[in-house]
């Protein structure tokens, strides 16, 4: 496990746990990243923020930027 | 305008997540004509058009962007007391039809609401290119609300859009149970409904109890809050809190259970729906985004595109400027000061008061239009989000986010339009932060008087010059922030979250739009305060201690020595000016310049009894400025007050008290440097 | 991934054509930097310009970096060939549209605008480099529209 800001670009991990205040996890979740997602690391700057993209089986999905803040507390797994 | 219902009309409101198209679907069906103000008690843009419809009105709020409904964010809680409070006959769920997932989020949310409401279902030509057909009709019976599918940008379903929004608007009502929570949860959902139905009935006029109990249980601070302003609602917390600690024994989080239950509905909604006609690979997106997101090859992306977009808006522009100030500056000023007819202090008013003025304003123009023409169309290409990224990590060295990027490079054209950009920003630290630093961004107006400086004092070396105010300019808005971080505007920030929509071929009429929208923001704010502080120069400069001096004092510098504006200037050259080493000449320019940096370099041709053209000659032949003493006024230049356009601006996005905060830092922070430069340019020898 | 579909020759091609041009970018460049001291290079073509240099290495270091990266990612690889092209053609429209500019200005003012300078601006670097860039960039748009997922 590691957070979300460390994945490896290109990589695809699953979402273990979500730290942090109540507001980082509906502003997240609003967004459909939450524990047991799978998300694909599109790009990201070490000690910057990263691109992910939400993998599900439907349709797309539009990429999403998140800070290093809040990539830090994103828990993940690689898969 | 207000938003209380007219009986004969219809209300009728537009939500929907960012990106979905939403203001394309606004501007088509009112046609464009809004009337745009505040929500109550914050700054967060609200819009209102009408629609006609076979004789009828409807008016259209359009709600703001957002993902869901929760209490966390101020946008979400506007959309949903709207909704919910000012009861709109009808709600518009636009559902970007690329962005299933989100948007369907948001649009059960609403529906939970006990909304009555229609879906449009935008963006579908785009969705089909990404190589899925959406079955809109059975998207319909899943929710229990009509659907249209509809491409905003060009129009099309618009009219069955309209079609239904007559329809619907007399009736309908949505079905409040989409999701079901498991038996749990919905038990427990049960039993809060009881619970309110007999102790706050008032309550349930007002709200529908299904949506109350599962925000109850959900914990919402702001549904809390409203439940125990009724009495009988304390008692009513009191008991969720205990039927919240019994489901938690099963339910470890549950909120968390709450909104997966919603997504897997979701899932099985499109799942439903959506089927793959073509298959998944490397979209133009990936392709482009894996150079342009590129942590190197990003960057020198960036350089490129923003170098080009600056080439575009001030070297092509040129000649446009050039014609604007020969038209109204030469020709126009010139035959009103013939015009027999007026008496001449009249002539000279209009003509070298307003004319000259409005005149040197509107030379901006072109440059303005072309800038954020530029910008419009990478904004709408879907780029300037990349820039927002690649910028985050530094900029979060400084307390800001990368979002903040956008209204510094607009703040490159004009500061006014950057200002009210920075709405833009959701965390309100470092919206304030934003607004605060964006006159730090050295606009249009204040290169002519680094060009003219520069020119004059370091000849070849004027170029580098002109590019190191650049520097200094980002580094101060940097540097500001950082300050302004860490003792005015505390408090981590709620970090940077930034959807990245597909590029697209954007769309002339949209840019175009865009475009004016700003532009117009400069025309009115400059054409109205800019013009009021021309006259007031004009006045200053023609009349003095003696009484009038006659309209020959503007093209006679002897004459305008003895006037209150140069009288001003001596005062100030003598005083504060006095370690800076300006004339008079230069201090009276500076103070003039505080209306707006548009006037410095035409003051400055004035009193020195020369045209714009020949001022860098003059000023070297003179020598006005030693290297040292020119340098410091171009930071000086830079760094002061803006204009007073872009002060009523931010008197009208943040208050009076952030308006006198900003002007206070701006002038103490310019002297300072002023200062800092001479007072260094004197240690090492320089003069 | 989806390189069975694409000919390597084609994107051998690309790859190695737009890379030759990336090192002629970023010489170009360097020059422009260093016209002021040095004589080695033709002033006429890089003048001491410091945005246009600037603008020339950023463009040269994208397209460079193509060849850097076909054997580890051809997506970044055949993007960069895209990217640097595209952002070299619009640096040679924007260089014609400001000359274009300032010889309409030279009209409005009524000066007379010298054939010498017309062409100096129209044989600047990021000009000349620019017209060959157009004659490649149907090529590189072609070889990514069949790499990346057909749209109707």
């Amino acid at each position: 496990m590691m957070p979300l800001a460390f994945a490896r670009p290109g990589s695809l991990v699953r979402v273990i746990a979500i730290r942090g205040g109540q507001g980082v996890h509906a502003k997240l979740r609003s967004l459909g990243i939450m524990e047991g997602r799978l998300l694909r690391v599109v790009n990201l700057m070490y000690g910057g923020p990263v691109i992910v993209e939400i993998v599900n089986d439907v349709g797309p999905s539009p990429k999403v930027a998140l800070g290093f803040g809040i990539s830090t507390k994103i828990f993940v797994e690689e898969v | 305008m207000s938003i209380e219902k007219t009986r004969k009309g219809f209300v009728v409101a537009l939500a929907g997540v960012p990106n979905s198209g939403k203001s394309s679907i606004f501007n088509k069906l009112t046609g464009g004509k809004a009337w745009v103000g505040n929500w109550p008690g914050v700054t967060i843009e609200k819009k209102v058009g009408t629609l006609r419809l076979d004789s009828v009105e409807v008016e259209v709020v359009d709600l703001p962007g957002i993902y869901g409904l929760t209490a966390y964010s101020l946008d979400e809680i506007i959309a949903r007391n709207f909704i919910v409070e000012e009861n709109p006959d009808l709600v518009i769920i636009v559902v970007n039809a690329t962005n299933l997932e989100r948007s369907l989020y948001l649009a059960l949310s609403i529906l939970e609401l006990g909304a009555n409401a229609i879906v449009a279902l935008n963006m579908i030509d785009l969705a089909r290119e990404q190589g899925i057909e959406i079955d809109y009709q059975k998207l319909s019976e899943l929710l229990g609300v009509p659907v249209v599918p509809t491409v905003a940008v060009t129009g099309s379903g618009l009219q069955n859009l309209k079609k239904l929004i007559l329809e619907r608007a007399k009736g309908g009502k949505a079905r409040l149970n989409i999701v079901n929570y498991g038996d749990d949860v919905e038990n427990a959902i049960k039993k809060v409904e009881e619970l309110l139905k007999s102790n706050v009935p008032e309550l349930l006029k007002k709200y529908p109890s299904r949506w109350i109990s599962i925000k109850l249980l959900e914990w919402d601070e702001d549904v809390i809050r409203k439940v125990k302003s009724y009495a009988g609602g304390d008692e009513v917390i009191r008991e969720v809190e205990r039927i919240r600690a019994e489901l938690q024994n099963k339910i470890e989080d549950l909120e968390l259970y709450m909104t997966e239950r919603r997504y897997q509905k979701i899932l099985e909604i499109v799942r439903s729906i959506v089927r793959q006609i073509k298959p998944k690979g490397i979209t133009w997106t990936d392709l482009l985004d894996s150079v342009l997101t590129h942590r190197v090859l990003g960057v020198f992306s960036a350089i490129a595109v923003l170098y080009m977009l600056f080439r575009f808006a001030f070297e092509i522009s040129t000649p446009f400027v050039d014609l604007f100030s020969l038209l109204i500056n030469g020709y126009l000023h010139d035959w009103i000061l013939g015009l027999k007819l007026l008496p001449p202090w009249l002539a000279s008013l209009l003509a070298d008061g307003i004319v000259n003025g409005v005149g040197t304003v509107l030379s901006f123009l072109p440059l303005i239009t072309m800038f954020f023409l530029g910008l419009a169309f990478l904004e709408d290409v879907g780029y300037m989000t990349r820039i927002a990224y690649l910028v985050d990590k530094v900029f979060s060295k400084f307390g800001l986010s990368g979002k903040t990027v956008i209204p510094l490079v607009i703040g490159f054209g004009c500061n006014v339009p950057a200002v009210m950009a920075t709405r833009a920003i959701e965390d309100e630290n470092e919206r304030k932060t934003a607004a605060l630093i964006a006159p730090l961004a050295t606009c249009s107006a204040r290169l002519p008087v680094y060009m003219v400086i520069a020119y004059a004092i370091f000849k070849r070396a004027a170029g580098g010059v002109v590019l190191s105010m650049y520097v200094w300019s980002i580094t101060l808005a940097l540097l500001v922030a950082l300050a302004l971080r860490k003792f005015v505007f505390k408090g981590s920030s709620t970090g940077f979250v930034m959807e990245m929509p597909p590029y697209i071929m954007p769309r002339p009429d949209i840019i175009s739009m865009k475009m004016w929208e700003r532009t117009k923001k400069f025309l009115r704010k400059a054409g109205t305060v800019i013009l009021i502080g021309v006259v007031f120069i004009w006045l200053l400069s023609v009349t003095g201690p003696s009484g009038f001096l006659g309209v020959n004092a503007l093209s006679s510098p002897e004459l305008l020595e003895h006037s209150w504006a140069g009288l001003l200037g001596r005062v100030f050259s003598e005083t504060v000016f006095k370690p800076l080493g300006w004339d008079w000449r230069t201090s009276v320019a500076l103070i003039f310049g505080f209306i707006a940096k548009e006037i410095v370099v035409g003051t400055m041709a004035i009193l020195y009894g020369v045209g714009e053209k020949g001022l860098p000659a003059t000023l070297a032949k003179l020598h006005v400025f030693t290297p040292v003493t020119g340098y410091a006024f171009m930071l000086f230049v830079l760094i002061y007050v803006p204009c007073v356009a872009t002060m009523a601006t931010i008197r009208s996005e943040l208050g009076s008290r952030y308006m006198l905060f900003a002007l206070t830092y701006e002038l103490i922070l310019a002297y300072l440097l002023a200062l800092t430069v001479v007072g260094f340019g004197h240690l090492i020898g320089v003069s | 991934m989806s390189n069975e579909i694409l000919a390597p020759k084609r994107l051998k091609f690309v790859t190695v054509v737009s890379s030759a041009f990336g090192v002629v970018y970023l010489i170009l460049g360097t020059c422009g930097l260093l016209a002021k001291t040095s004589h080695l290079c033709l002033t006429e073509v890089t003048p001491a310009n410091v945005g246009m240099s600037v603008l020339l290495i950023s463009i040269g270091a994208i397209l460079f970096s193509s060849i850097l990266t076909l054997r580890r990612d051809i997506t970044l690889s055949l993007a960069s060939s895209f990217v640097g092209s595209l952002l070299a053609v619009s640096a040679m429209v924007i260089q014609v549209l400001a000359v274009g500019a300032t010889w309409l200005d030279y009209i409005i003012n009524g000066q007379s605008f010298g054939k010498k300078e017309l062409v100096a601006g129209l044989l600047r670097a990021d000009a000349l480099l620019g017209y060959f860039m157009l004659m490649l960039f149907p090529v590189v748009f072609k070889t990514v529209k069949k790499y990346v997922i057909k749209s109707s």
